[in-house]
């Protein structure tokens, strides 16, 4: 099984897990952060508990996390 | 360049994790670099925590235990992962599952690779999703004692089913969950009626196979609380693997996606009509299956003791709300080896029978040194949802309201009636079909909110018939009085009051 980083430019970097279930939004997305060197990695989600949990369990790991939501999904913007 | 990697997440090292630095690929103005997720793969589809807002628990885990047949090692490794990641705590749920509560989900990797390695999966617990969207089938419920008091071993059915629609793409995005329940001892052990798909395994002018009834579900979704109507035909053993693979492709490709209220399998029912269902299976089978006339199945349970076929015992020992320990699941394998082949069946009304047992009275003594041993019905088969997890009820929650109502009713010596008790009205308590039935709901009380129950009475999943309203919105003392009053209109048989 493959995810797919989109790469919108030299920083901004995007990963769409939509579909998936916890735990898998947040393994997913320490993969991608493990991928990126610097810049911002957003995430995209709909599923509910990962926008509620995500965003504390990043920021307790040291990053800086925005969350947005965007229709019938959420957009968590992390910095690296 | 591809490069084989570890990766470690919390000490937990999945090898072959690839990723491939010269997949980036230009598509329009963006890139995208694959990630190869490596080893993790085996876990997307068939794992997932579910979501807890109680007790300061985040996450449950629900362990799928096929036809609820478990031996003392897999019992151990369960009671393991309790101690290790979940408090100590577990719970046997109505669908024959394990449960553990508080997993924080940065253990996750760990537990589903322990879970892999005794066979096991979990529930995909895609109900979060606003939309309709991600339902998979769940643990398929059966009969306790399939294979042990009758040759019709339903339980082999159950595990093919189980394992393949286990993490299979074809099946993992159905419109919502779907309910499967199979029993072949001649009654109805399983609550047929509240699934989505209840399989009455019967002999037919001498062959084995199964009365279908298809679009039971007592939650709040459209059109309602819903029992089960008999399809009115007979399925062969041989047959009933296609027949039920191609109801759940109907529910997939037919159930609405409009809504997630609009999404059960018994809506579609409703809106079709059993003979509609009917035709649409046949036509996707290919079969033509023979009519019957089917009445309702007798009720049953397995609680108490009883000889198996091959001349041994079975005894099940009532587990209150199905709450457990790591320890009282240790204690139970010991027990299971001890006096038995280490095997046990968890029942759907969350119990524990033990199979194959020699001496029952010798097994009972050894029990009672870690559970209190009351074989009453109200002991057996009452129910409780876990309303304190899930977050939907304030104290006293649904497990807490039930063990009072118990205690209530031994104080009174009545032990013959049983209680189900939902949080809310999505019914995991199946309050709906209890002889007497409450629903939490919350109610003004002076200047607060209390948490408050409804009242019902008069249910019966084996009758297939619904509980009635007796009174609404009750807490506190007014509940006790109310509850004393239903108790003795059940008691005096006034089922027959709530029929009018
Ligand atoms: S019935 Fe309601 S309160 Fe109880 S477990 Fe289900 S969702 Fe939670």
């Amino acid at each position: 099984m493959e995810l797919k980083l989109k790469q919108i430019n030299d920083d901004v970097f995007e990963l769409d897990v939509r579909g998936n279930t916890c735990p898998f939004p947040q393994i997913f997305t320490e993969l991608a952060l493990k991928r990126i060197e610097s810049g911002r990695l957003e995430v995209i989600t709909d599923n509910p508990p990962s926008a509620r949990d995500l965003p504390i369990v990043l920021k307790r790991r040291g990053y800086q996390v925005e969350l947005e939501k965007e229709g019938d999904h959420w957009r968590i913007k992390i910095w690296k | 360049m591809v490069s084989d990697r570890v990766l470690i997440i919390n000490g937990v090292k999945f090898k072959n994790h690839n990723i491939s630095d010269h997949s980036i690929a230009t598509r329009g103005e963006s890139m995208e670099i694959s990630i190869d997720v490596g080893e993790i793969g085996k876990f997307v589809g068939k794992y997932s925590l579910g979501r807890d807002n109680g007790e300061n628990s985040l996450h449950f885990l629900r362990i799928k235990i096929p036809a609820g047949q478990i031996d003392s090692e897999r019992l151990r490794k369960i009671a393991e992962l309790s101690r290790k990641y979940g408090k100590g705590y577990a719970e046997v749920t109505d669908r024959q599952s394990i449960q553990l509560h508080w997993i924080d989900s940065d253990n996750a990797l760990e537990i589903f690779e322990r879970l892999y390695e005794i066979g096991y999966t979990t529930d995909m617990c895609g109900q979060a999703f606003s939309g309709a969207c991600m339902g998979d089938v769940r643990n398929i419920v059966t009969c306790p004692l399939s294979g042990k008091i009758s040759e019709f071993d339903v339980s082999e059915l159950s595990k093919r089913l189980t394992e393949f629609f286990t993490g299979n793409p074809e099946y993992l995005d159905l419109p919502r969950k779907f309910k499967i329940a199979l029993t072949g001892c001649g009654g109805d052990c399983v609550r047929l009626g509240i699934n989505d798909l209840g399989m009455y395994g019967i002999i037919h002018n001498g062959e084995r196979g199964y009365a279908p009834f298809a679009g039971g579900s007592i939650g709040a979704s459209f059109p309602g609380p819903t029992i089960a109507k008999p399809l009115g035909i007979f399925i062969p053993e041989s047959q009933a693997f296609e027949f039920v693979k191609a109801v759940v492709e109907i529910h997939r490709d037919f159930s609405s996606r409009e809504s997630k209220a609009k999404a059960r399998f018994k809506n579609l029912v409703n809106k079709w009509g059993i003979e509609r269902l009917r035709e649409e299976i046949e036509r996707k089978t290919g079969m033509e299956y023979e009519r019957i006339e089917i009445s309702n199945p007798k009720p049953s349970d397995h609680n108490g003791h009883g000889i198996q076929a091959d001349g041994l015992y079975y005894y099940t020992l009532p587990v209150l709300g199905g709450v457990l320990s790591a320890e009282k699941l240790d204690f139970i394998a010991d027990m299971a080896e001890k006096h038995g082949s280490g095997e046990v069946r968890l029942t759907p009304e969350q119990n524990v029978t033990f199979v194959d047992v020699s001496d029952v009275d010798v097994l009972k003594r050894d029990l009672s040194r870690v559970f209190e041993i009351r074989e009453s019905k109200l002991r057996y088969s009452s129910i409780g949802c876990a309303s304190n997890f899930c977050g939907k009820t304030k104290e006293p929650h649904a497990k807490d309201m039930l063990q009072k109502l118990v205690e209530f009713c031994e104080s009174r010596g009545v032990e013959d009636v049983s209680i189900f008790i939902s949080g809310c009205r999505n019914a995991c308590g199946c309050h709906h079909v209890g002889e007497i039935g409450l629903v939490g709901r919350a109610v003004r009380a002076g200047n607060g909110v209390s948490q408050g129950y409804d009242l019902l009475y008069g249910g019966s999943f084996t009758e297939l018939k619904l509980a009635k309203i007796w009174k609404e919105g009750l807490y506190g003392d007014d509940l006790f009085r109310e509850f004393e009053k239903v108790l003795e209109v059940v008691r005096n048989g006034a089922k027959t009051e709530a029929d009018k």
